[in-house]
């Protein structure tokens, strides 16, 4: 039986390659990240039992709080790519039902399947924490090791993010999925219509925000920069060297920022793709053409755009005019320039995002989503 | 082998309530195969769904095997489905992902066979389907009428006593429909309880008694003269 999940498990990542590939890397990039933390907070711990006396164990919670929190939403990413596709997957649980598939056989089919992408995340992960390790250790200033040799902790630290990992992403798809009932998805070919979706669009605005006020923080720095540069003064230096500690971790939060809004994104376009299928089918019908349906598309996903900047702008602009309070003597104005590159990068990197995925979406043929019994 | 009195169906959605079904009462025979025809819509589906356990009515008995299952949880009608009955649908249903072997084998994979009688079963199914050559193929790369001969060897693989089949000839032309039929009445000769939907009078002609349905009630019954004369 077992060999048998295996199979349906390797074929539909097979079947969709570039889709497991994204999943799969939006996964990866949170495990790396959150193993980086993980490092340096054993690292820090280490620093401290050695030299007692310094007692303030802020950050450590600070940053172990980030690293659950980044491992966290790329887990939802993951989940909610997943069961974007739940449409497809649901019919096989119907069929598997009628042929006398009982519900604990359904979960742990999809948890074996989970448990599968998260191995293939973890080998990735552990890729990316070597690549990104130098950069790491200079933004922190620290000399951290991956080597199991240097940190004992690592080998179980990894196993641990695997599992969290692993029940986290297969949880939901393994219950949403086994409670299919086979009368209703086998009934005809017409897809069952996935409703609602809020949770999902609301995630990714809130996501796309967090793009937008690391980006805003990065280009208001960098101007703040410049001006420091051209002053004369005798805390120049030491200012001007905090100053770019800042503006790179605003830098590497805005990628990783970038990476994990674009994985929860085109999770979002596929979950859209086909909840709206139908209706895109229909309107083909009454004589809609491609382009129409593309604009359609097109519109939805400017208006959470657009939504994630408004809701974005004041709150960067709140945090950056209090970090820059701190050194008043060469405040500057953070100016419009700042908000509107950061709305115009993420817009574009947006629709870069969704195109592909509505554009087929827009070319389907009437018959392929309109097909009933 | 099965019994239903005053059988009722109710889907309720939002604000509509459709009685799908209403004050059904049908015996069917260990042995017997019977069609059942009937308008788009009078609640054939959803009989044959509730007869296969794959559902449960809103009230009303329903025997199967001689016990009682209307009020049976989905765990304890997926255990009596997958030991005694088989399904064929339209549609065809089969796993995209699975090859016609793979598809073939899943029942008994469910019902926990040891390997070499499973391969044993499954091998004999196909032969006797002429889908050997076929075994290593994706259901996508098969005719509809190919297709249709493997969700049939599914359904018989691991020889149900009881086969329903959802309007079986449905996506299919004339002449894999009357592959199909040919199918069916040879399972019947074995001695498999046959229930079919179909709307095609002629398929009907096949069974040994048509019940017609209207409106989610049974209206007529007719035991078929082809029959009535052995
Ligand atoms: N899941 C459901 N929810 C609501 N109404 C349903 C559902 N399934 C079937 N129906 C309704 O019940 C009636 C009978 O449907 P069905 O059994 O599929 O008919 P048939 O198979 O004879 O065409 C129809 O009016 C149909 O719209
Ligand atoms: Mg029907």
């Amino acid at each position: 039986m077992f060999g048998n999940y295996l199979k349906t498990a390797v074929r539909n990542i097979c079947k969709h390659k570039g889709h497991s590939f994204i999943n799969v890397s939006g996964l990866a990039l949170g495990m790396a990240i959150c193993i980086l933390i993980m490092l340096w907070v054993y690292d820090e711990l280490q620093l401290r039992a050695n030299t007692p006396g310094t007692g303030d164990n802020t950050n450590i919670y600070l940053f172990s709080a980030l690293a659950f929190i980044i491992l966290l939403m790329a887990c939802i990413n993951f989940m909610n790519l997943t069961t974007a596709r739940g449409a497809e997957r649901s019919k096989e649980v119907g069929i598997r039902k009628v042929v006398g598939a009982r519900r604990t056989g359904i979960i742990k089919q999809f948890f074996s399947e989970s448990f599968l992408l998260v191995f293939f995340a973890l080998i990735l992960s552990a890729i990316l924490v070597e690549l990104l390790l130098p950069a790491f250790n200079r933004l922190t200033g620290k000399q951290l090791t991956s080597t199991w040799l240097g940190n004992p902790y690592i080998l179980p630290g990894m196993i641990a993010v695997t599992l969290v990992t692993g029940i986290m992403v297969g949880s939901y798809p393994a219950f949403f999925l086994s409670s299919v009932q086979p009368v209703k998805v086998l009934k005809s070919a017409l897809k069952p219509r996935t409703k609602g979706g809020l949770l999902r669009k609301t995630l990714v605005t809130f996501q796309i925000s967090l793009a937008v006020i690391f980006l805003v923080g990065s280009m208001a720095i960098y101007r703040q920069l410049d001006h420091i540069k051209s002053s004369l003064d005798m805390f120049r230096d030491s200012i001007y060297a905090a100053e770019k500690q800042v503006m790179m971790i605003f830098i590497y939060l805005s990628f990783l920022a970038i990476f994990m809004a674009c994985h929860g994104l085109y999770g979002l376009t596929v979950f859209v793709a086909e909840q709206r299928s139908q209706e895109m089918g229909i309107r083909k019908v009454l004589g809609a053409f491609r382009a129409d349906v593309w604009r359609l598309f097109f519109y939805q996903f400017m208006k959470w755009i657009i939504t994630a900047n408004l809701l974005a702008w004041p709150i960067a602009y709140f945090l950056l005019d209090n970090l820059f309070i701190r050194n008043f003597a060469y405040r500057i104005p953070i100016g419009p320039w700042p908000f509107v590159l950061s709305g115009i990068l993420t817009s574009v990197i947006a629709l870069l995002t969704v195109g592909f995925q509505t554009f087929k979406a827009a070319a389907a043929n009437p018959s392929d989503t309109l097909r009933s019994e | 082998m099965i019994e239903t009195k005053n059988l009722r169906k109710l889907y309720t959605t939002d604000e509509v309530e459709t009685t799908a079904l209403n004050k059904v009462n049908l015996k069917v025979n260990e042995g017997e195969f019977v069609a059942i025809m009937g308008p788009s819509g009078c609640g054939k589906s959803t009989l044959l769904n509730i007869l296969g356990l794959l559902d449960n009515p809103t009230d009303g008995e329903f025997y199967f095997l001689d016990t009682e299952v209307s009020k049976y949880t989905e765990k304890q009608r997926a255990h009596l489905r997958k030991k005694n009955i088989g399904f064929v649908f339209q549609s065809f249903n089969l796993i995209d992902e699975l090859t016609v072997y793979e598809n073939v084998e899943l029942p008994l994979l469910y019902l926990k066979m040891p390997a070499s009688e499973r391969k044993q079963k499954v091998s004999h199914v196909l032969e006797r389907m002429q889908l050997i050559p076929r075994k290593n193929h994706f259901p996508q790369q098969l005719s509809g009428g190919q297709q249709q001969r493997v969700a049939v060897a599914r359904a018989i693989v691991s020889e149900p006593k009881l086969i329903l089949a959802d309007e079986p000839t449905g996506n299919l032309d004339s002449a894999n429909g009357e592959e199909v039929m040919r199918l069916v009445t040879q399972l019947h000769e074995a001695g498999t309880t046959i229930i079919m939907v179909t709307h095609s009078p002629a398929y009907a002609e096949f069974a040994q008694r048509v019940v017609h349905l209207f409106d989610g009630h049974i209206v007529t019954e007719n035991i078929n003269s082809k029959e009535f004369h052995i």
